[in-house]
């Protein structure tokens, strides 16, 4: 099976601040993949460049065999951290622009996860509490037939019932055979659904295994995280 | 799998949602003129006919007056609206938070960029061709009443003052050109605006992105302005309207040749500002697609 993440001496630096160093790394398609690591590791800037959203770095990235572009682009879904949506848009609104760009896009389903959601299809999004403007973005991403879906800490912030009600989600509405690679500081909540974890500190690659081989070591992913990083804590 | 739209062309949906996404606003403002020139003619209407009473006539001839000036503030705002609409929806849907959904859709850099400069760029067009035609109207209106059926004598007259002015037809061929002229440099205007907004935004400059904006902005207008009239001295192309409605190319050593028989009008800065909007535009698509940062 072809590699969906292809990433190869991958280094990436702002002025003279280096956030990733040489990190290689791929996966299969079809896993769900959580991405760790403390604040500053390098996360965000490795969704960025997975993303497209930055473009000057050195080494290799293919996204499905594309470098990330229009076609990558096209190809994978992607929930920020933040609220994206325009204050002006409404449900509908957000519901169509995203029709009109992704051609994976399934409408219907989305308008019927509105209902579903309980969100007003005419309200703005400027007057949607943030719970809801998350609902709106979850059902935006979900409702895509993707190949790569990238979730950038989708239970950042909630409180544990949204956090179950989020996952449920994306696990319900993944379709068969796609990738999700989602970061996330909280471990203990989501590890028993990843299939891989890619651990990176201070930008670099420090763990990359499957949870069978980690589990089969008798230890959990929480226990893997905190002897990696406990270094980064210890006086 | 049901309900997934066939494929569209990501450039039209592009030019499409920014034309949505700024007429919210800006219509309400030619809304407000559509009504105001209908409120201006019941105006003229009700003070044509004679069946109102004296005292209504009055203020009927007030409203009408406020309509005129009002009109006029309006369709002056209109040009400010625009302009506003042109720097706050390209720095909020590109560099906010929503930069996060624009610059992940499936289109490139110089896509996201041209449906900007052609959406805003035409909203200021047309901004400036109503400020004309409405304040040339009420004008001309406002002519007919005051100075009444010597007004073409009075504008005789003041051609008159011109001395050896082209005729008529090359007063049109003028104004003409001067609208080609100003239209281009509207276009250079949008891509200068844009280009100082996404310079701004590269990381060394994005903590004080507004006040780095400024600066970059009045640089570069200038940098524009002194390319295109040193290039107009170095290389001065003329086309010249004929009075017998040809037209002709030619070199200059310098200035315009204005005769009675024809209008030389000097068109390397049209071409010096073209050129430097096309160097512009896939500057700004460069630096925005390498070198951004989105907080």
């Amino acid at each position: 099976m072809s590699e969906i993440i292809s990433v190869k001496n991958l280094s990436k630096s702002y002025g003279s601040q280096k956030v990733l160093s040489n990190v290689s790394f791929g996966f299969e398609a079809g896993q769900i993949i959580g991405l760790l690591g403390p604040n500053g590791s390098g996360k965000t800037s490795l969704i960025k460049i997975l993303t497209g959203l930055i473009n000057d770095y050195t080494g290799e990235v293919l996204i499905d065999g594309n470098k990330p572009g229009k076609i990558s682009k096209a190809q994978v879904a992607f929930l920020p951290e933040k609220t994206y949506l325009a204050s002006w848009m409404t449900a509908d609104d957000a519901v169509n622009y995203i029709a009109d760009f992704y051609d994976d896009f399934d409408k219907a389903k989305a308008m019927h996860m509105l209902d579903v959601f309980q969100l007003p299809h005419k309200q703005k999004a400027k007057t949607m509490s943030k719970g809801m403007q998350e609902k709106l973005q979850l059902i935006l991403v979900m409702c895509r037939n993707a190949k790569l879906y990238i979730l950038d800490e989708p239970m950042g912030g909630v409180d544990p019932a949204a956090r179950d009600f989020i996952l449920t989600t994306i696990l319900k509405n993944r379709p068969e055979g796609s990738t999700i690679l989602m970061s996330t500081h909280l471990i203990q909540d989501v590890e028993e659904i990843f299939d891989s974890i890619l651990m990176i500190g201070r930008g670099t690659v420090l763990m990359q295994d499957t949870v069978a081989n980690i589990t089969d070591s008798g230890k959990s992913i929480n226990d893997i995280f905190k002897e990696v990083f406990s270094v980064d804590w210890s006086f | 799998m049901t309900g997934v739209s066939k494929p569209k062309s990501k450039f039209l949906m592009l030019l499409k949602n920014d034309f949505l996404a700024s007429a919210r606003v800006i219509s309400l403002f030619y809304i407000a003129l559509v009504l105001l020139l209908g409120l201006f003619g019941v105006c003229v209407f009700l003070q044509r006919g004679d069946f109102l009473s004296a005292e209504i006539l009055s203020k009927v001839s007030s409203l009408h007056n406020a309509t005129i000036a009002i009109t006029i503030i309006v369709s002056f705002m209109l040009i400010f609206v625009t302009f506003f609409f042109v720097v706050y929806d390209f720095f909020k849907s590109l560099f906010g938070p929503q930069g996060y959904l624009s610059f992940t859709l499936p289109v490139s850099s110089n896509q996201l960029l041209g449906s900007k400069v052609i959406v805003y760029g035409g909203w200021l067009v047309l901004s400036y061709i109503v400020f004309m035609f409405t304040g040339g109207f009420l004008l001309n209106y406002t002519a007919d009443v005051v100075i009444g059926e010597e007004k073409i004598s009075f504008v005789e007259s003041l051609m008159g003052l011109l001395g050896d002015f082209p005729s008529m037809t090359q007063l049109i061929a003028y104004a003409v050109y001067v609208t080609v002229l100003f239209f281009v440099m509207i276009l250079s205007f949008v891509s200068i605006i844009y280009f100082a907004i996404t310079l701004s935004h590269v990381r060394i400059l994005q903590k004080h992105s507004l006040l780095a904006s400024i600066p970059i902005f009045i640089a570069t207008a200038i940098v524009f302005i002194a390319v295109a009239f040193k290039m107009s001295d170095v290389v001065n192309f003329v086309m010249i309207f004929n009075d017998d409605y040809t037209l002709s190319f030619g070199l200059l050593e310098s200035g315009y040749i204005v005769t009675s028989q024809y209008a030389g009008m000097k068109i390397t800065p049209i071409f010096v500002f073209i050129i430097l909007d096309v160097g512009m535009f896939f500057l700004t698509s460069y630096i925005m697609h390498k070198k951004v940062n989105l907080k």
